[in-house]
């Protein structure tokens, strides 16, 4: 890496929950650019340009894609088909994160090619862990096919 | 040779077992989504409880009413989401005795129930009347209007002429109801999870996403079926829905 902040794209329709992943983003101080989308249609507009988001300095392409499931309009699980059946977008690695532990969810995910299954612990302690553990392991550690 | 009995009775057997089989669909959907929508503000309430007790430790007012107002909201989410699975339990379960009641008399109430968010958006309704009596719940028959036309108002988006017509058409021997409106309307590729419980296809919207999964229901209960009739964005909205169940016949025109 050259010091460029990774750049995630969330997606997640709960203002609550976006809060707290800009937080415990914020006080792990890594070099990272969060931006947030509130729907699976607002995702698949990021990632093709679409509408608002054609301009490349405000929307660059994300690194990573941080994917709830229950998304209004268009599936989380939607979302992480079109873009792993997209050669351009396929190797964007989809880390999924939701409340839901069903495990028909986790081997659909893991069908369509997420790269990880995350669930949202109920747990104060165990959510700071989980998000400081993430941060520290795709944003420091994880290198990127698009890192030079 | 089988005889017609046994034939009919296989018939019966496969509809029995598909029906069943669409009905188990549905309530594992609606476990998922139930758990999975009430976990969600639960999480919501835990994590900033526990941003409280750093922030009351740490004396930092501002983010202690910021914290606060999260847990309330998630809260106050839990709360409706839970009041209006209560409500959509009672659909079915809790019947009142049936009555007579005209589809006109339906319509204008729903007209009277919404008439505050129809004269604050201006909307000019235009009820076509057909001879129609129907006979069941008449406080739910109502609330399918009601739901329907509140709906209507609620997403008529910046339309400068908002417009609803209440009317009834005959598809075949068919008694077809409709909604229609000329706000905002819905993406063809959104229509099949429209009625789904707690879905919104506008997060920003007020409601939990329930309104439509109730009306659903009551429609089923009276046999019938819900469709919306949409172009997409901007070319307004038209619900359909039949009540087999409930219809009274409706031959008495002349």
């Amino acid at each position: 890496m050259k010091g460029e902040p990774i750049v995630i794209l969330l997606v997640e329709d709960d203002p609550a929950h976006i809060e707290i992943i800009r937080r415990t983003f914020a006080e792990s101080r890594l070099a990272n650019r969060l931006i947030s989308v509130e729907d699976g249609q607002e995702a698949l507009d990021y990632m093709y340009r679409k509408g608002k988001y054609k301009d490349e300095f405000n929307f660059p392409m994300p690194n990573l894609i941080l994917l709830d499931l229950r998304l209004p309009k268009v599936d989380g699980l939607e979302v992480l088909k079109t873009t792993k059946a997209d050669p351009t977008l396929s190797s964007t690695p989809v880390v999924i994160l939701t409340t839901s532990p069903a495990e028909s969810d986790m081997v659909k995910a893991y069908e369509n090619h997420a790269n990880s299954y995350l669930v949202k612990p109920v747990d104060f302690t165990k959510f700071n862990q989980l998000m400081n553990t993430f941060g520290y392991y795709w944003v420091v550690w994880n290198q990127y096919p698009h890192d030079d | 040779m089988i005889s017609p009995y046994a034939s009919d009775w296989r018939l019966k057997r496969k509809k029995y077992g598909k029906d069943l089989a669409e009905k188990n669909t549905e309530l594992e959907r609606f476990t998922y989504t139930v758990s999975h929508d009430l976990k969600s503000p639960l999480v919501t309430v835990k994590t900033f409880l526990g941003y409280l007790g750093q922030d009351i430790a740490a004396a930092d007012a501002g983010r202690i009413e910021k914290d606060m107002l999260y847990v309330n909201g998630a809260a106050d989410k839990m709360n409706k989401l839970l009041g209006e699975l209560l409500e959509m339990s009672r659909v079915g379960r809790i019947v009142n005795p049936p009555s007579e009641v005209t589809f006109k008399e339906l319509a204008e109430e729903a007209e009277r129930i919404v008439a505050g968010a129809i004269l604050e958006g201006k909307v000019q309704i235009r009820l076509i009347d057909e001879p129609v009596t129907l006979y069941g719940d008449r406080s739910r028959l109502l609330e399918i209007w009601q739901n329907l036309v509140e709906n209507a108002v609620k997403f008529m988006g910046g339309q400068s002429a908002p417009r609803i017509d209440i009317g009834v058409e005959y598809h075949d021997s068919e008694t077809v109801f409709f909604v229609r409106d000329n706000g905002i309307g819905i993406d063809p590729k959104y229509h099949a999870k429209l009625f789904n419980i707690f879905e919104k296809i506008n997060p920003k919207t007020e409601g939990t996403g329930m309104g439509l999964a109730i009306t659903k229901r009551i429609v089923e209960l009276c046999q019938g079926r819900i469709w919306v009739e949409s172009k997409g964005e901007g070319q307004g909205a038209c619900f359909f829905f039949t009540l087999p169940g409930a219809l009274k016949d409706k031959k008495k025109e002349g």
